[in-house]
């Protein structure tokens, strides 16, 4: 089992490594890079072409980069902000967290419960009713979802007064309005993470309940309920138990479509805002922080199967 | 037990021989049968019905209203910008709200007072500031503002009315009227600093002078004057043929790679898994974003962001598959013979394949598409050509208020296309593989 | 003999059929069999028989899609009526018997394990994989017996010394993976006697296993059978280990048993045609004949026919057997076969030479003590 963490780490970071490295690189040979990041002042221009590294072997640049990165105790600077990347981060994370956070942990009891009803209850009405929405929230992207809730919302039925975010607002004068505000995106996110959990808890509690085991318990003389408790239930939420945990893992990132759709100032928006003004160092700063948080919750994901699986666990059995 | 027959105590085929019993029922290849248990998807068949009727209105549909060109035009495109977000209307439907072509507008009550009767002008309520929201004919409200619009304050024609027309076509204006006896100027004006100043029937000009047939637009028309329902099949066609391209080159990448990588095994099959993985670590937003910004926004360079990776799922999809069945007897019966690895990977391992492979393939077709919608209405792609299907949802967002319609057909069409196809894929799956199903319990 | 037995099992003219998407497959046509305390009764046919499903009737756990056509199997002395008061059950005072096809799925979960148990063919998928193995042996034994948790885990170590595992303890703790097949049958035999079951129907539980390890799975079966004097159905479609294990032996095609006596009178006295086709397809050493396969492939029970089910492939097929049902004839207390050659009207038919030889060889080398 050490093994197998230790080689699960090793091989992520060299991944991380490499990509990081492909990025840098791809972003060094934009042909606009240089005159936007070195800028036109002759002064600055030859104190940055110093730091930078620039005139040497582009893997000598990117060490340098990295060092510069651990000296300054930063990710750069964003050009059109003017302000110090992680300054920039540290402002817009903690917002798409708190849009995210909510619709993930109601997500979890609300799409495992529907999962587990519609997998028990097969092909009986419950089921097929519960299959139908969960088609529908998994074709429908979550931007058509959004828009035509805006509309309904405002619009139509006036439940709320504005279709957008309201994150300015002081929550102690208007905590209300405040609150309200964040309503829809969070249903929208819980709308369509609450379909794939139960999407995939309903195929494969499915699978475990007509697998021959299951039998056995039976004839074992098992009520239906106690095996189902008992073997079902344990068996079927085990595969998705690493999907759960990796979502938790991109609670940190911003979903750049429902922040778009319902103005949520949050890590999304910046990316986007900084490829329209062709912000390359933040756009640098920010691929480089979503590289690491995808590779670190696939890493987290192998490990949750290396504890989950006994066979991993145990280093594979004597057979 | 009643009297039993002695004659039918007779040995009857003592000495023939037994041969196996003709088998009732007709053989059926594996296509057929999966076709026959497809069909008995009630849902899965209309899906692909509806898929079938999408793709045929992405090819012909921006054929068919073709009779506006405006706003292709170069000189027209001034022109075009005066029809912008008017409501949808189908002659035909015009008894259904939707479709009359009737909008609501919000203001003042002198704004409203001297409209001709033929825009009929109904009110609809009043909010605290004294402005009226009233619901009029859109069509005719834009001809009269273009054409015979009075200012409520001066009493005089409306400064919109006016149009400016240039040499070319205040000639072509008035060969019409000889020509056919329309009357199009309703106020001349003289030559001045290179063009006319006059007021003209709006509709009566664009039609004689621009071809422009009717002014009708069925699903409506979008910021720009353009007709929405051209414009949505139109970016309908791109979508699709992207998608088609993507998946077809990521489905040819990933088996060629994946029967490699599962046939052979061992080191290539190692290397490429390592490969593969690093590959899987880049953020497809990275690739996109990179590569637009180096490349412009093109449709190839679109395919190209896509096959980068795109291909990861279904090579390592076909590598099980074809793990799976290489071990087979038959595989080693036609190793004996002779057959060299091409023949044996093509002709005996892959039809066991061709099953789940087009299954994922179908159900793969959706996600391309979600992904390109999805990234241009953010904005990140952006075709020159046209206006792909998630810009114009983007689009509308800004103007649901007044015009939701430009964001209901673009949401319409997304919806179903992708609930067809993930409806579609759904029943192949369970038509190529009952197992996968479950017991009818 | 039979007189002495005890009766537990009694099936009457059961009849299952289920739905499919190809129309009603009658698997299960009128079947007749008792099963006394204390012996092994095989049932014996090909895939398709109707074997496993009348098994799985017993034990109640027929599939959804299962229609009770008819019948009864009822159970002796069962206790059931003594847990609480069961519909079903015909005189609960008088006699302690209950219809097994009327018992509902609430109360037969009573009897399964404590009563009736089961065994399966494919060991590997028997077990739950992520479940250590002891856990599931001593399951059932603190759900149902109501026994402490320490009480369970000792009788489950217990159990499995019983039947063969080496180094219980150590083993009580490892998962499935680690097993190979022979020892998780083992621990599913384990299972099976956990509860002190009075039935022990095997489903065909050595066809996937090699050879040495069914020998040894067989003796363990008889060894338990004796020691608990257990009642077993066993299932299988191979000769050679009904000759080991069976005292009777019913012999079953397309939903019907065709032939029901002892093991010897099976083997050496068989008076149904398909009984000899089947023995004659066992490949013998000795024999000089080629070797026979029975020609041919089971009806399809969708529509079943209106004979003999066996009359297009029977060499010794009459007129009636294509017309009526034959019903069972008497060959002597014990031994009954299915088929109008015993009829008074039938032309004196023997089994075929081949088989003749074979027998008479066989039993020479029994007399000899072989």
């Amino acid at each position: 089992m050490k093994n197998y963490v230790l080689k699960r780490i090793a091989l992520i970071f060299i991944t991380a490594a490499i990509i990081i490295f492909l990025e840098f690189t791809f972003m060094k040979m934009l042909p606009q890079y240089h005159q936007a990041v070195l800028g036109v002042d002759p002064e600055t221009f030859d104190m940055l072409y110093e730091r930078e590294g620039y005139g040497r072997p582009i893997i000598e640049q990117f060490f340098i980069w990295i060092r510069n990165m651990i000296q300054d105790g930063g990710l750069g600077r964003s050009l059109k902000l003017k302000r110090d990347i992680v300054l920039i981060m540290a402002e817009r994370i903690p917002v798409s967290m708190r849009l995210n956070i909510f619709p993930y942990v109601f997500s979890l009891p609300v799409g495992i419960a529907l999962g587990i009803w519609a997998a028990l209850k097969k092909n009986k009405v419950i089921d097929h009713v519960i299959s139908i929405g969960v088609i529908i929230f998994i074709s429908v992207p979550s931007f058509v979802v959004g828009t035509m809730l805006q509309y309904y919302m405002v619009y139509i039925w006036r439940i709320f007064d504005t279709p957008f975010v309201l994150a300015d607002v002081d929550f102690a004068a208007d905590f209300w309005r405040g609150i309200t505000s964040y309503l829809m995106p969070m249903f929208v996110m819980f709308l369509g993470e609450v379909s794939g959990l139960t999407r995939v808890t309903r195929a494969e509690l499915t699978e475990v309940l007509t697998s021959d085991f299951m039998l056995l318990c039976r004839t074992k003389g098992l009520t239906k309920r106690q095996a189902t408790l008992r073997h079902a239930l344990r068996n079927g939420l085990v595969p998705i138990a690493p999907a759960i945990i990796g979502g938790f893992i991109s609670i940190l990132s911003g979903s750049l479509i429902i922040e778009q759709v319902f103005r949520v100032p949050g890590i999304g928006g910046v990316y986007l805002e900084a490829f329209n003004n062709y912000d390359y160092p933040l756009i640098m700063g920010l691929l480089m922080f979503y590289t690491v948080i995808g590779l670190f919750a696939t890493l987290i994901i192998d490990l949750s199967y290396g504890v989950i699986d006994p066979r991993i666990r145990m280093g594979a059995g004597k057979r | 037990m009643a009297e039993l027959n002695k004659e039918k105590f007779v040995l009857v085929q003592q000495d023939t021989i037994l041969y196996d019993e003709r088998i009732k029922t007709k053989s059926i290849g594996y296509y057929k049968d999966a076709w026959l248990r497809f069909k008995k998807n009630k849902a899965s068949v209309f899906a692909a019905i509806i898929l079938i009727f999408l793709i045929l209105m992405s090819v012909i549909g921006p054929w068919i209203n073709s009779g506006y060109e405006l706003a292709d035009n170069t000189s027209g495109i001034k022109w075009a910008t005066r029809l912008k977000d008017m409501p949808p209307k189908v002659e035909g439907l015009d008894w259904l709200p939707f479709f009359s072509g009737d909008k609501e507008l919000t203001g003042y009550p002198q704004n409203f007072s001297n409209l001709p009767d033929s825009v009929n002008v109904r009110i609809k309520s009043v909010n605290n500031i004294g402005q009226l929201t009233v619901v009029v004919d859109y069509y005719e409200y834009t001809r009269v503002r273009y054409s015979a619009l009075i200012d409520p304050e001066t009493q005089l024609f409306d400064p919109e009315c006016y149009t400016t027309l240039s040499i070319a076509e205040y000639e072509a204006v008035k060969a019409a009227e000889a020509e056919y006896g329309v009357t199009i100027l309703l106020e001349d004006a003289p030559l001045l600093a290179g063009s006319y100043r006059v007021r003209v029937d709006y509709y009566l000009f664009l039609q004689y002078v621009y071809d422009v047939e009717e002014v009708v637009f069925w699903f409506g028309s979008d910021g720009q004057g353009r007709d929405l329902f051209t414009i949505l099949w139109e970016g309908a066609r791109i979508s699709l043929m992207i998608a088609f391209s993507v998946a077809l080159i990521n489905i040819i990448i990933g088996i060629i790679v994946g029967a490699i990588s599962g046939y052979f095994g061992g080191t290539v099959d190692l290397v490429i898994e390592r490969l593969s993985e690093v590959l899987s670590g880049l953020p497809f937003l990275a690739i996109l974003t990179l590569l637009i910004l180096r490349f412009g926004n093109s449709i190839w360079i679109i395919i190209m962001a896509f096959t980068m990776t795109g291909w990861l799922g279904i090579s390592a999809l076909t590598r099980t598959q074809f793990y799976r069945y290489k071990r087979r007897e038959y595989v080693l019966a036609a190793r004996t013979l002779g057959a060299n690895d091409i023949r044996i990977m093509s002709r005996h391992i892959f039809p066991n394949a061709v099953g789940t492979l087009i299954t994922s393939l179908v159900l793969y077709i959706p996600r391309i598409i979600f992904s390109e919608s999805t990234y241009s209405f953010l904005g990140i792609i952006n075709y020159a050509e046209a206006t792909s299907v998630g810009m114009l949802l983007s689009n509308g967002q800004a103007v649901m208020k007044e015009s939701f319609y430009q964001v209901l057909f673009p949401a319409l069409f997304i919806s179903f296309l992708m609930l067809s196809f993930n409806l579609f894929g759904n029943g192949l799956r369970d038509a190529f593989n009952p197992s996968l199903r479950g017991v009818e319990e | 003999m039979a007189n002495e037995m005890e009766k537990i099992l009694e099936v009457k003219d059961l009849q299952i059929s289920f739905r499919t998407q190809q129309g009603i497959l009658h698997a299960v046509r009128g079947i007749n069999f008792d099963l006394y305390k204390g012996e092994t009764l095989a049932i014996v046919g090909e895939s398709g028989s109707g074997k496993s499903v009348t098994s799985r009737a017993i034990i109640g756990i027929s599939a959804g899609n299962s229609i009770h056509d008819g019948g009864s199997i009822y159970y002796y002395n069962s206790g059931l009526a003594k847990f609480d008061q069961v519909e079903g059950a015909d005189n609960v005072e008088k006699e302690d018997v209950i219809d097994l096809m009327k018992i509902d799925e609430e109360h037969f979960h009573k009897l399964r394990g404590s009563k009736i148990s089961m065994i399966f063919q494919d060991p590997m998928s028997s077990l739950n994989p992520i479940m250590k193995v002891g856990r599931q042996v001593s399951e059932a034994l603190y759900l149902k017996m109501g026994v402490t948790k320490e009480e369970a885990n000792k009788r489950a170590l217990e159990l499995m010394h019983e039947v063969g595992i080496p180094e219980p303890e150590k083993r009580f703790y490892q998962y499935p993976f680690q097993y190979s097949g022979g020892m998780i049958q083992r621990i599913v035999i384990a299972i099976a006697l956990a509860n002190n079951a009075e039935i022990l129907i095997c489903d065909e539980p050595t066809t996937a296993l090699d050879v040495t390890i069914q020998a040894q799975i067989l003796e363990l079966i008889n060894r338990k059978k004796k020691e608990r004097n257990l009642s077993v159905i066993f299932i299988t479609h191979d000769l050679g280990v009904v000759a080991n294990m069976a005292d009777r032996v019913a012999v079953m095609y397309a939903g019907k048993i065709v032939e029901i006596g002892t093991a010897d009178e099976i083997f050496y006295d068989p008076r149904h045609p398909y009984t000899w086709a089947l023995l004659s397809a066992i490949p013998d050493l000795d024999s000089k004949d080629t070797l026979f396969a029975i020609p041919g492939t089971p009806p399809d029970l969708h529509f079943p026919p209106p004979g003999d089910a066996f009359a297009p492939r029977n060499k010794y097929a009459m007129q009636i057997d294509f017309e009526e049902q034959p019903p069972m004839f008497r060959v002597s207390d014990t031994h009954f076969a299915a088929t109008w050659l015993l009829h008074e009207n039938a032309p004196k038919v023997e089994m075929p030479e081949g088989l003749k030889r074979r027998i008479a060889r066989n039993r020479v080398s029994v007399t000899r003590g072989e």
